[in-house]
This record gives C-alpha cells, structure tokens and sequence, in this order.
C-alpha cells in the first residue's frame, strides 16, 4: 500500500484491531464506538476496506469459526499493520500538536481584540 | 443511536418470520457480487448486515441495499479491473465523463434559448431549466468526488445519475420531452460508461489526473456548455410569423469556422489534459476517447449536424444509415482501439524483454 495517510474508516478499523481479533460484526460496533457515534460502517464498505487492508499486508484472517451454521471470520493485526498504526498515529499527533500550537498562539491575540 | 440486536437472540417465534425475510432479500443483495466472492465472504458479511438490522426488520435499509449493490458490481468491475493501467484509465473517466455530462446538461438547456428572441410567444418549459440545472449540478459534484478521490461518493453519485439519465430518455422516447431524443441518447451511453468507470475505479489509489490536467478538461467542458452564448452572438433573426421565417445560424451548418474552432479547441484542450498522465494510461483514455471525437466528428460534418432544418423541437429523425453509424463507429473504434493496443502493447514487452536479456 501507498504511504498515503489512511483514511479515517481504516485507520479506525485498525484501531479496533489493535485491541485483538475480531469479527466484522464486532468490527462495525468497535468502529462506531471508537468514532464517538459518527463512524458507522456499511457492510459492503466495511468489506472491501478489510480486502484492501488484507492486500496491503496489514491484516491478516486470524481464524474463522461457525456460529448457527455461519461462518464468522476473524482478522486480526500483521506486525506491518502494527507499524502502518503507529505510523500513522505519531503523524496524527504530530498534526494535533501543530494545531494546538498554532490555536494556543492565536486565542491571545483573540483575547486581545 | 438506534437500537440494534443480533439476530442469532432467541426473538421468539413471531420474529422469525421477519428474520427470514430480511435474510433473503440480503442474499438476494449479494448476489451482485461475482461467484467467487459470494462463496469466500457471504455467510460472513450476511452475518454483519442482519446484526446490524433492527429486530422485526423485513427489509435492508435503503443506504444499506444500496452500498451491496454498488460494492458488489464495484467488485464484479474491480475483476475486470485488476490492473492498476485500467484502474486509474477508469478513475480518468469518471472525471471526464461527469463533467461532459454536466456540460450537455447545461447546453441542452441553453439552446432553445437561441430561438427565443425569434419567436414570438416561445417559452423554454420551466422544467426543462430545473432538470438541465439539477443535472449539471449533479454530475460536477460527481466529478468533483472522483478528483477528491472520494470513490465511493462518486460510484453513487454516477449510479443514480445514470438511472436519471436513462428517466429522461425514456420520456424523451416517450414524447414528454421532445427534442433532446438525439442529445439524450448519446448522454445515457456517456452516463452508463461513467457509472461503469466510477465503479471500476473503486479501487485505484492514486488521482490519475493532476488538477492542472482537470482544469483543462473543465475549460473543455466550459465551452460546450458555453458554445450557445457564443452562438447567439452569430445568430440573425428574420421574424417568424405564423406563415414562416428565418433563422441564420453561421454556427450551426458545417460551414460556421467559429463552431468548428472551439471544436478543435475542445480537442486541443483534451488532448492536454490526457497528456499529463502516465503514458499506458493516456494509451487506454485515448482509445476510448478517439472514437467520441470522431463519431461527434462525423455528427457535425458528416450529418451536417444533429440538429434538423428549423426550429430544433420535435423528435430528431435519422436514417437507418445514420443509426448504423452512430452506433457502429463507435464500437468498432473501441474494439478496433483496444486490440491495437494489445497488439502495441505486447511489442513494447517483447522489447523490454529483449534489451533486458540483450
């Protein structure tokens, strides 16, 4: 995969991830949760994201279980999905702190006016 | 947010029914995904759509049905789509095609405006100016998605534009909307072919085009849909009264040197814009764009233009000859294209193989 920033669905599904394997299901609940409600995966979206991320080398198919006669399959982190993570949470924070920085300098000015 | 329950809770007898029906109609959903794909993943994402349906639930969510079909004929086409040369070749289209479409919408609306002044009582249908209008919009923000790489927007939106394309050609068949049939026609084939193209390039990474490249291809854009104003400068009016009159328009036969420059304008303008990408991608977009050209070509000069003698309202009549090519021109100019490029293609490997062995 590119090293373009990761969009905010995967990066978030990666995120869920980073807490152990799950299942899709589980997947969209953790997603929603993490996003603070404003994340909500589609099925469709949710899978072609997990074949994108499985193509790329950052997940891989943890196991697959059958639950009531369904298969239910879990994916889990590669060490190079662990890496794409951290990567792109050290970016994130980086931009959150430049943000900040640059707020902290003009709430001072504001306050001036 | 909304409640939600799994469906593997034991929700007694009566849900069940329910339950059942919504597990159909999902699987009915998947099957717009290829064979293959069914069979690796469709227990496992019927599992995630009936977990996320509310109980006593019969039918998916529109949003949800939705991106099933878009996802899955995304992932038919992403077959067919494999290669990244055809990927972004598609995500190319899905910013041309949009913006043509946008450009018609716009041009189709302004022409009659040409005839306005000329005819005493003649007044452009209200809904004639609201559809033109919600269809350009519609498309730019179309377009505008591919360029923000915003896939999926951009798969939808071309989606239902195509379907709002193909309402307005069947009730130009129909007669409600006389004199857009020959326009019409054309832009439902440019519509499927964008929709197709936004679903094929689902998956392509990269922006293909750079944004000087869509500049260029708007400013094209620009001038079809501008092409009227410039039109009615040239126009001469002889009043029409109930027993006839005349209507000079310079640009309109193939004799108008002013029609004919911005319709080399318009290809000089493409023609940059498809420079500016890599070379097997410029290859594929110029097969698929030369026989447009040409066919349009062939419309303005070869038919003397779509538009009939007179006042352009009414359904257009062509000749069994002129649909036949129409129709056939552009075919095989895409077969005749794609083949030859197979054919280039396969050369320029032959080669890289002998120097690289050499």
């Amino acid at each position: 995969m590119s090293e373009q920033p990761l969009r905010e669905p995967a990066f978030l599904v990666l995120t869920a991830l980073a807490g152990g394997p799950m299942h899709g299901y589980a997947l969209v609940e953790d997603v929603l949760r993490l996003s603070d409600g404003q994340v909500r995966l589609h099925t469709g979206t949710l899978y072609a994201m997990l074949d994108r991320l499985r193509e790329a080398g950052l997940i891989v198919v943890d196991r697959e279980e059958i639950v009531e006669s369904r298969l239910r399959r879990y994916y889990a982190l590669t060490d190079a999905g662990i890496a794409r993570l951290a990567a792109e949470t050290e970016r994130m924070r980086r931009n959150a702190n430049a943000a900040a920085s640059q707020l902290r300098r003009l709430r001072p000015a504001a306050g001036a006016t | 947010m909304r409640r939600r329950n799994t469906p593997h809770t034991n929700g007694g007898a009566r849900r069940e029914p329910a339950t059942e029906a919504l597990e159909r109609r999902y699987r009915r959903l998947l099957a717009w995904y290829p064979a293959a794909y069914r069979a690796a993943n469709a227990d496992d994402m019927l599992g995630v759509a009936l977990a996320r349906s509310g109980s006593g639930q019969r039918w998916p969510e529109p949003g949800e049905a939705v991106n099933l079909i878009v996802s899955g004929v995304g992932e038919r086409l992403g077959g067919m789509l494999r290669q990244p040369d055809q990927r972004d070749t598609a995500a190319v289209l899905a910013i041309a095609g949009p913006l043509l479409l946008a450009a018609a919408a716009v041009r189709t609306m302004a022409s009659p405006f040409l005839f306005v002044p000329a005819i005493a009582g003649l007044v452009v249908p209200e809904q004639t100016v609201v559809t033109a209008i919600a269809l350009a919009v519609w498309w730019t923000l179309v377009a505008l998605a591919g360029m923000l790489r915003w896939r999926r927007v951009a798969a939808t939106g071309a989606c239902l534009g195509l379907a709002g394309q193909v309402v307005m050609l069947v009730l130009a068949v129909s007669g409600s909307a006389g004199g857009s049939l020959m326009v019409a026609y054309w832009q439902a084939v440019v519509a499927l072919v964008t929709a197709a193209s936004a679903l094929g390039s689902l998956r392509s990474p990269g922006r293909p085009l750079s944004w000087r490249a869509v500049t260029a291809l708007a400013a094209a854009a620009a001038i079809v849909a501008g092409w009227p104003a410039v039109e009615v400068a040239f126009v001469r009016y002889t009043p029409i009264t109930a027993r006839g009159g005349a209507i000079s328009d310079p640009l309109a036969a193939s004799g108008g040197w002013l029609g004919d420059g911005l319709f080399v304008g318009i290809l000089i303008l493409v023609i940059a814009a498809i420079a500016a990408v890599r070379p097997a991608v410029r290859r594929r977009t110029a097969v698929l764009l030369l026989p447009a050209f040409v066919t349009t070509a062939l419309a303005c000069w070869g038919f003397r233009g779509f538009r009939p003698t007179g006042i352009p309202f009414g359904p257009l009549v062509l000749t069994s000859f002129q649909w036949q090519a129409l129709v056939l021109v552009p075919v095989i100019g895409v077969v005749a294209g794609f083949t030859a490029l197979r054919l280039y293609e396969r050369l320029l490997r032959r080669r890289e193989s002998e120097r690289a062995a050499g």
